[in-house]
């Protein structure tokens, strides 16, 4: 966006058509209501237990987080939950969190160090490759009972670019293709660089996929969360990918085109000066001009620092948040200094309630001139260090999650849309243009409800 | 209490666990990274031995059901484990390792 670009819809930042920015072409997803039911009904989340979930791609977490052989972790959606864990070859293998002889979990922790999973209520053990080690007392067992030999079961993993994903029925799609996002375009962030500073859990009063909905559009910006007007351009660039995946780059450090003055720096845009080493006071430019300043500023801040990494962004991707969807239930704030993973984890049990989970990756920078950039939200007192993974903090219901002014705002919305869109009088979602993820996204969990997928 | 030499330094391999036993106390001797920290070699959950344990920093996985434990003062750190193990004050000294021990 060149200075004193006046934003137009639909939003095309202008990039060549080979740059991973370039502007995709339009999808007709046409214009169905859906029956509001999947947002409440225990009937439609039967059918995604039954029909999607089994079926996907799901992110379990990052390679960062298990360096060594014997390293695992678990991870939760719906009413299963798998334990992910390196293998001595470096390889990763995911399992179903389940002892084969009575059904107990053998892995109770949320990540750790591991020789082997015995299980707790009768020491069956298992070996970090899932197969059969130890049955207690197999002399009390008839052996055609055991002679299969069961072990952990195992479900397909795969990862790309640091991040892991894994498929229970083995049956999707090979990983890059289900993804849908052009090669190379997850793996630019290096996020196997990466690491977890900070991991929250937080329980809502909502159906997952309102969550979804709501992060994957900035329409509600002026409405939700006015104060992000003066650095955020709220009609951003929408784009969607085969599969369900999609995209919406934010261009950040510039006012929205709805504020009138777009000459006086914002506080919020001083703010962002501030944080790469400009000095707002001395600032001669206008507002307009702030998003540029702060990706010349990180490019020379690049090259004095030796940072590398940055060599291969374009411009936009200094300021802008590249807003990732991968279907179903992920998105991905994409920057070079992090990556925000978000997942909309499903309750197993109760339609009207998910877990919003966000773990933030950190390229730690090893140079004293270096600060974490502000508006990544880090609480006082992180570790960036990269050398303690912090637990998961989890936050009940009812109380925020305190992941900054902006998602605190989200979560005390969408409790109350859940309670709207149970009305009898709600006829289900109108979707314009501003909102296509939402459809994209919605239109592809229909392929799968109706079985077209 | 008293300090009193446990094993030589270089008897534990780096990332891994040795036990060592004074008496009638059975210790285990870990080597964690650049650091020597000596325990109690019993879980508090299954009363397993942590011989062989995963190392991880300041952390030890019980290699039975992995309840992991902090080496610097034997708190329990996750499930299953809800009771402390105990971690005895330890230094290394001319390439020898030493713990204070109760009486």
């Amino acid at each position: 966006m060149s200075v004193g670009y006046q934003p137009k819809w639909p939003m095309d930042l202008g990039a060549p058509a080979d740059s991973l920015e370039a502007k995709q072409p339009d999808i007709d997803n046409g214009l169905v209501v859906y029956d509001p039911a999947r947002y409440h009904s225990r009937e439609f989340m039967e059918q995604e237990m039954e029909k999607l979930w089994p079926r996907v791609w799901l992110l379990a977490g990052v390679t960062s987080d298990i360096p060594y052989d014997g390293d695992y972790f678990t991870f939760e959606v719906g009413r299963e939950q798998f334990i992910v864990v390196r293998q001595e070859d470096d390889s990763i293998k995911a399992f179903y969190n389940v002892c084969p002889h009575r059904g107990n979990r053998v892995c109770l922790n949320e990540r750790g160090a591991a020789g082997s999973f015995a299980c707790a209520f009768h020491g069956w053990r298992f070996g970090i490759n899932g197969k059969l080690e130890h049955i207690t007392d197999e002399h009390t067992f008839d052996p055609k009972l055991v002679e299969h030999r069961p072990g952990l079961a195992e479900v397909a993993c795969d990862s790309v670019g640091g991040i892991i994903f894994i498929n229970m029925d083995g049956n999707a799609p090979p990983l890059q293709e289900y993804l849908g996002l052009p090669e190379g375009y997850i793996e630019q962030y290096k996020a196997d660089e990466m690491k977890v500073v900070h991991h929250v859990r937080s329980a809502w009063k909502a159906n997952w996929k309102l969550g979804v909905d709501a992060f994957y559009e900035t329409y509600h910006l002026p409405y939700v969360h006015p104060q992000t007007q003066g650095v955020m351009e709220d009609y951003s660039q929408n784009d969607l990918y085969p599969n369900g995946a999609s995209r919406m780059i934010v261009p950040i450090c510039t006012k929205s085109h709805r504020v009138e003055d777009q000459d006086t720096v914002d506080p919020y845009q001083a703010a962002m000066m501030a944080d790469v080493g400009i000095d707002p006071a001395t600032f001669s430019g206008t507002a307009r001009e702030v998003r540029e300043a702060v990706q010349r500023a990180k490019r020379q801040r690049a090259k004095d620092m030796d940072l590398d990494h940055y060599e291969n962004f374009t411009d936009g991707q200094l300021t802008d948040s590249w807003a990732t969807g991968l279907f179903p239930n992920v998105q991905m704030g994409m920057h070079p200094e992090g990556v925000f993973i978000m997942r909309f984890i499903p309750d197993g049990d109760d339609p009207e309630l998910f877990y919003y989970e966000t773990m933030i990756l950190y390229r730690p920078v090893d140079n004293p001139d270096w600060k974490v950039p502000a508006w990544m939200g880090l609480p006082e007192g992180t570790d960036v260090s990269g050398e303690t993974r912090p637990d998961v903090i989890h936050v009940p219901l009812g109380e925020l999650p305190e992941l900054g002014e902006v998602l605190d705002q989200d979560a005390e919305l969408l409790p109350v849309v859940q309670k709207g869109v149970r009305s009898r009088a709600f006829k289900g979602s109108l979707y314009g243009d501003q909102e296509q993820r939402v459809r994209h996204f919605e239109a592809e969990l229909e392929r799968y409800i109706t079985g077209e997928k | 209490m008293a300090k009193q030499y446990i094993i030589d330094a270089s008897e534990v391999a780096a990332g891994k666990t040795r036990p060592v036993s004074v008496g009638d106390r059975k210790l285990l001797v870990c080597h964690s990274g650049d650091d020597y920290y000596v325990v109690e070699n019993q879980c508090s959950h299954a009363m397993a031995r942590l011989t062989g344990g995963k190392l991880r920093g300041h952390k030890i996985f019980c290699p039975l059901h992995s309840a992991p434990f902090d080496l610097r003062d034997g708190s329990p750190l996750g499930a299953p484990a809800t009771e402390p193990i105990c971690a005895y004050a330890t230094t290394v000294e001319d390439g020898k390792v030493f713990a204070v021990l109760p009486d």
